[in-house]
């Protein structure tokens, strides 16, 4: 082979620096919507503090404006209604009192209580009334003075005016500001493009020593890959492809090796022979079998789990922005001094987090811990998680296990919106049939780690080979 | 007319004290005024604050900043150490002996050089720990702190003039900070809380950040993290720099605040309380360290060496921090974090219950 | 040649010590899945009861050791009885309690035995010579005596791990709990008896190595506990043999360096032992288990 990043450390060094201006180009293209939310937030605290410098102004020239008798009923309105509400809990213990009182000693015990107890507070309240009356009296005063009024209405006319002039003057100085930020992105974009782009080339070079060739419209190529455990065949000889945008299906009985197969892609076990060839995001043909298992993600592919696997001590907000982790490009002084870098990249994988559990009807769950939400939650909050690192191939291991039917109806349906919304293939094994047939656009069957039949879900049902496969399990089971 | 006023600030204005209250560092804020209190009675007040107090108070601090960084290891990875205790002492030797040598060296260069030490020997025992789990990495750790141990008594040799074999290091002059500062007994206390309440900050960040989420996830499960993206080895390696550097600068700080060190200090036992502490504590956390820090060692020095009995068995002690490492094992995996959240938590439960009891079910809205 | 072959005679007693320990330690780990730090120290209890039936109470010596021996065994019984069989956590979370256990443990003996030391006598008090190949050797009596009461007690060990129902319960329940529970196996009968066996046997080192160095101190079983965790780790974890060779390992390795450097042998042999480690991750005797993802 003649392309080994584990050997070749100038390509290995070279793809991670692609990566990361890859990275880099992605942050820069989501500032300019970061930078006006900012923006915007930060107008509007202005307007706010504005809004109230001008009512503090305008409410004692409102009073004087008003008729005094309008005044002063509703200042004792105000009042009233503030003491109320003071009094209610005070009545709502009374009435407490008076119910235990009732029980213990008979219903004339309480009612007296309550008689007493109630007279006592609704006296308060008339001497309050008495006292607001005292204080505001009632007074058969005309109109306000025609001066007071006046200087009212041009005091709200000067407001008014005020607030446009802010208005106007912080939306033009937040379309200078994104053009200014503007240009400079675009430049750093052709930059970055530039530099990605020739990067590229040079790993395309490389990547062509290789000999590795991928027909047109296919995402992955599987050729004779086997995996044995001490002479254990657990996948044995299995070739197929994987066209780019299908929903794959890999179909099999119980210890077919499909698992298995899913841990030699995603490099948990290196083939024991045999090449996957797949082409990422650039178009350049790579072979998996090159990568380390961590570094696979950044390839574009990325997996789930059969059993549910989640960092239990953070909110699922927090577990997508793991799934964002190979995009952080702030080294680790930005990371220890929390620094403005560090800030951004949190606040925009969170803004996509926020987004991505919006698309998947998430987002009440956000603040939640794991622990506590449901299988069928937690299944989607998965599929979440893989959509934080920007996928081009998803590899589902067993995505409706432990759901029930209206769960399984739902997950497909999230699946097939996955596709379609995030321009992606899928790949996954299942054991339910209804979700195989319903979803999947091509099928492989596969029995002891070999090859059955390929083809769309209609064939694969009625291949008389894959019906004795699974015949055959059932008498055995 | 509408009156609304009041209602419309307190929507609009900033609650510059509500903020400052719910701020992640305030509960730091406090105790940072709190100690630096203490110490200044010490100082200033005349036999308010005892010597032993304000003694208690520093080397409480300063295995709090050993503990820290146990805390990220156990609380955040999910590795364990039992050499925390060697490598605080390979610290105080190392600062010691630059402190001896070279008159007038300023700390931060004291600092560098412990930590660059501190980063080459764990990112060994991290590659090692890469290759053994669970119990192995246990027993390995326990090793290499032997083997530190062993050579910290060497009765001859070039690591005797290092170390000072069982005599330990004595005589080493309080440090220099900013190139002029000469510190004293009473001042070299605010270098220790200045660091410690730095590192707290920097825990606080790591803890929050993508490397915390990272260390998180492969400490739940390794495929998931890997799968993610995220290199075992890396993360492993950093988080036993991290530990390794933390103990570091303790020792640094025992060296320069206690100007003497001996290898009795660096047993198991004093692994055995670190662990204890972070157990105590309950997460990685630098509350619950701290609140891990006051029950294993500020209690037993400000308090219990008071009582008679803890005077004829100083080792006592360690009786009360065993029962409560086994009953947080048993009954509370939270710690002590989570026992103050659930008697917070019982409290409000108490007061709802009563608020019931007196004005009766809640009027719907 | 020669002289190695007198420090290895020397060291003999030491490994029936570190063999009784591991095994002790092995059995443990095996049955309740607890790799037991403690053990170190509640033999050490094992060993100042023995001192203080014999010091103070003025019993004979033998009787004073089986004493001490039946303490730790129900100790041992008691810690997994009221402790280690309640907990739910995984193995490290178990260790910790173990850990729990040595503060406890450590912080009680001064309290309960008082801080004066205490002497305990040898069994035997001869010296056996012979000459082998026109070289004359010695080891003391006693050295002998707990080499081959070492010998003996692990032979018996085995044999009812490998000959009885017991043994066959134990190693069912050593290889899967759950399993072994469902086929009719009292499992934590058999944890606790394991435990208890284990302190036994843990207590006899304890006492052998009292009566050798003629005292009993409470740092006595600090090295033997550690180098019993570090023979347990080379040997593997998958056997019950394994670690009984990585206990005649670590001694004989220790003899063989301090013939190179006497200072540096400790040094040496731990450093030798974690390259072992590093080498095997799994152990000398260890198989290679794979996770399932």
């Amino acid at each position: 082979m003649g392309l080994n990043l584990k050997y070749n450390m100038g390509v290995g060094r070279l793809v991670k620096k692609r990566d990361r201006v890859f990275g880099e180009y992605n942050y820069n293209n989501r500032y300019l919507t970061f930078l006006e939310r900012e923006i915007d937030t930060k107008n509007e605290k202005k307007l706010n503090q504005l809004e109230l410098a001008s009512r503090k102004r305008l409410l004692p020239l409102e009073m004087e404006a008003t008729p005094k008798a309008e005044v002063n009923n509703e200042l004792r309105e105000q009042e009233l209604a503030e003491f109320v509400k003071k009094q209610s809990l005070p009545r709502r213990a009374v009435e407490q009192t008076a119910k235990r009182k009732a029980a213990k000693a008979g219903e004339q015990a309480g009612d007296a209580y309550r008689k007493a107890k109630l007279g006592e507070l609704d006296k308060k309240l008339d001497d309050f009334k008495a006292g607001l009356y005292a204080k505001y009296p009632e007074v058969d005063e005309a109109d306000a003075s025609d001066a007071a009024v006046k200087t009212y209405n041009t005091a709200i006319e000067e407001e008014a005016k005020k607030r446009q002039d802010l208005e106007a003057a912080l939306a033009s100085e937040k379309a200078a500001m994104l053009k200014k930020v503007g240009e400079g992105v675009a430049r750093k974009d052709v930059k970055l493009k530039g530099s990605l782009d020739a990067l590229n080339k040079e790993l395309a070079g490389q990547y062509a020593s290789n000999n590795a060739t991928l027909d047109d419209g296919l995402i992955m190529s599987l050729k004779g890959v086997k995996m044995h455990f001490q002479g254990i065949k657990a996948v044995d000889d299995l070739s197929f492809d994987i066209k780019e945008g299908d929903i794959f299906g890999l179909i099999g009985p119980n210890g077919a090796g499909k698992t298995t197969l899913f841990n030699c892609i995603t490099q948990f076990y290196k083939a024991t022979e045999g090449t996957i060839l797949y082409r990422d995001r650039f178009g350049n043909v790579v072979n998996l079998g090159d990568y380390k298992s961590h570094d696979v993600a950044s390839t574009g592919i990325v997996r789930t789990f059969q059993n549910l696997a989640m960092v239990p001590l953070i909110s699922v907000l927090d577990n997508l922005m793991i799934g964002a982790h190979i995009y952080y490009n702030s080294n680790l002084a930005h990371q220890f001094l929390n620094t403005k870098k560090l800030k951004y990249e949190e606040k925009a994988n969170r803004a996509k987090a926020l987004d991505v559990l919006e698309r998947l009807n998430l987002l009440e769950y956000k603040d939640y811990l794991p622990a506590g939400l449901s299988y069928g939650i937690l299944k989607k909050m998965e599929l979440a998680r893989t959509l934080m690192s920007e996928p081009r191939l998803i590899i589902l291991d067993e995505p409706a296990a432990g759901l029930n039917d209206a769960e399984t109806e739902e997950l497909a349906e999230v699946i097939r919106k996955i596709r379609d919304d995030f321009k992606c293939t899928i790949f996954l094994v299942e054991h339910d049939m209804n979700l195989v047939m319903s979803v999947c656009d091509t099928v492989c069957a596969i029995s002891f780690g070999k090859k059955l039949a390929i083809g769309t879900p209609q064939e694969i049902q009625n291949d008389t080979v894959v019906q004795q496969a699974y015949l055959g399990e059932e008498e055995d089971a | 007319m509408k009156n609304d006023y009041k209602q419309f600030e307190t929507m609009v204005k900033p609650n510059y004290r509500k903020m400052l209250v719910k701020h992640p560092m305030f509960g730091y804020l406090l105790l940072a005024v709190f100690l630096m209190a203490l110490q200044l009675a010490f100082i200033f007040g005349d036999g308010i604050v005892t010597l032993t107090l304000s003694r208690a108070v520093a080397t409480t601090m300063i295995w709090t900043v050993g503990a820290m960084g146990l805390g990220i290891l156990v609380g955040m990875s999910g590795l364990v150490s039992l050499g925390s205790a060697a490598f605080i002492g390979l610290g105080a030797y190392t600062a010691g002996n630059l402190l001896r040598t070279f008159t007038g060296i300023p700390f931060t260069a004291v600092l560098l050089i412990s930590i660059l030490v501190g980063i080459i020997l764990g990112a060994a025992i991290g590659f090692i720990s890469l290759r053994v789990r669970g119990i192995y990495l246990l027993v390995i750790t326990l090793a290499f702190a032997t083997i530190m141990n062993q050579l910290f008594i060497a009765p001859t040799g070039i690591v005797n003039t290092f170390t000072g074999g069982h005599m330990g290091i004595t005589q080493v002059p309080f440090p220099t900070i900013a190139g002029f500062l000469q510190l004293n007994r009473e001042t070299v206390y605010f270098l220790v809380m200045a660091v410690m309440f730095v590192l707290v900050w920097i825990t606080l960040n790591i803890i929050n950040s993508p490397t915390g989420r990272a260390m998180l996830a492969m400490s739940a499960s390794e495929p998931l993290a890997q799968a993610m993206g995220i290199s075992l080895l890396k993360y492993r390696v950093m988080a036993f720099v991290l530990a390794t550097v933390f103990a570091m600068i303790a020792g640094v700080l025992f060296i320069s605040s206690m100007g003497a060190a001996g290898p009795l200090t660096w047993t198991f036992m004093l692994s055995l309380n670190l662990l204890a502490v972070v157990i105590l504590g309950g997460s990685a956390k630098p509350s619950g360290i701290m609140l891990g820090a006051f029950f294993v060692f500020a209690l037993d020095l400000t308090v219990l060496r008071n009582i008679p009995f803890f005077v004829q068995y100083p080792g006592a002690v360690l009786i009360l921090t065993g029962v409560l490492m086994i009953i947080i094992f048993a009954r509370f995996p939270g710690g002590l974090t989570r026992l103050v959240q659930e008697i917070v938590k019982l409290f409000r439960k108490l007061y709802m219950k009563w608020r019931l009891y007196r004005y009766g079910p809640e009027p719907e809205v | 040649m020669a002289s190695i072959f007198q420090v290895f005679l020397n060291s003999l007693f030491l490994i029936g010590v570190l063999c009784l320990s591991t095994m002790g330690i092995t059995l443990t780990y095996k049955t309740a899945g607890v790799a037991n730090f403690a053990q170190g120290i509640v033999a050490t209890v094992g060993a100042f009861t023995a001192a203080f039936m014999f010091m103070r109470a003025g019993f004979n010596p033998w009787i004073a050791g089986l004493g001490g021996i039946l303490l730790c065994a129900g100790m041992g019984f008691a810690v997994d009885f009221f402790v280690v069989s309640r907990l739910k956590s995984g193995p490290v979370g178990r260790v910790m309690v173990t850990l729990g256990l040595i503060l406890i443990v450590s912080a009680l003996i001064p309290i309960v035995f008082g801080t004066i030391p205490y002497t305990y006598p040898r069994y035997f008090a001869g010296l056996v010579e012979f000459s082998l190949f026109g070289n004359s050797f010695s080891i003391t009596q006693n050295g002998l005596f707990i080499f081959i009461t070492a010998a003996v007690v692990i032979g018996i060990v085995f044999t009812a791990l490998y000959r009885t129902k017991w043994g066959l319960s134990v190693r069912a329940t050593a290889s899967n709990p759950i399993v072994a529970n469902m086929m009719g196996i009292n499992t934590k009968r058999i944890t606790a008896i394991s435990w208890a066996v284990s302190s036994a046997l843990a207590a006899l080192a304890a006492v052998m190595l009292g009566s050798q160095n003629t005292n009993v101190n409470i740092a006595m079983l600090d090295v033997v506990g550690t180098n019993a965790l570090l023979a347990l780790v080379i040997g593997g974890f998958t056997s019950f043999h394994g670690p009984v060779v990585g206990a005649i390992i670590i001694p004989t390795l220790l003899a063989m360096l301090a013939m190179i450097s006497g200072l540096w042998a400790n040094v040496l042999m731990y450093s030798v032992v974690l390259l072992i480690i590093l080498i095997k991750p799994d152990g000398l005797f260890g198989k290679k288990t794979m996770e399932k993802i």
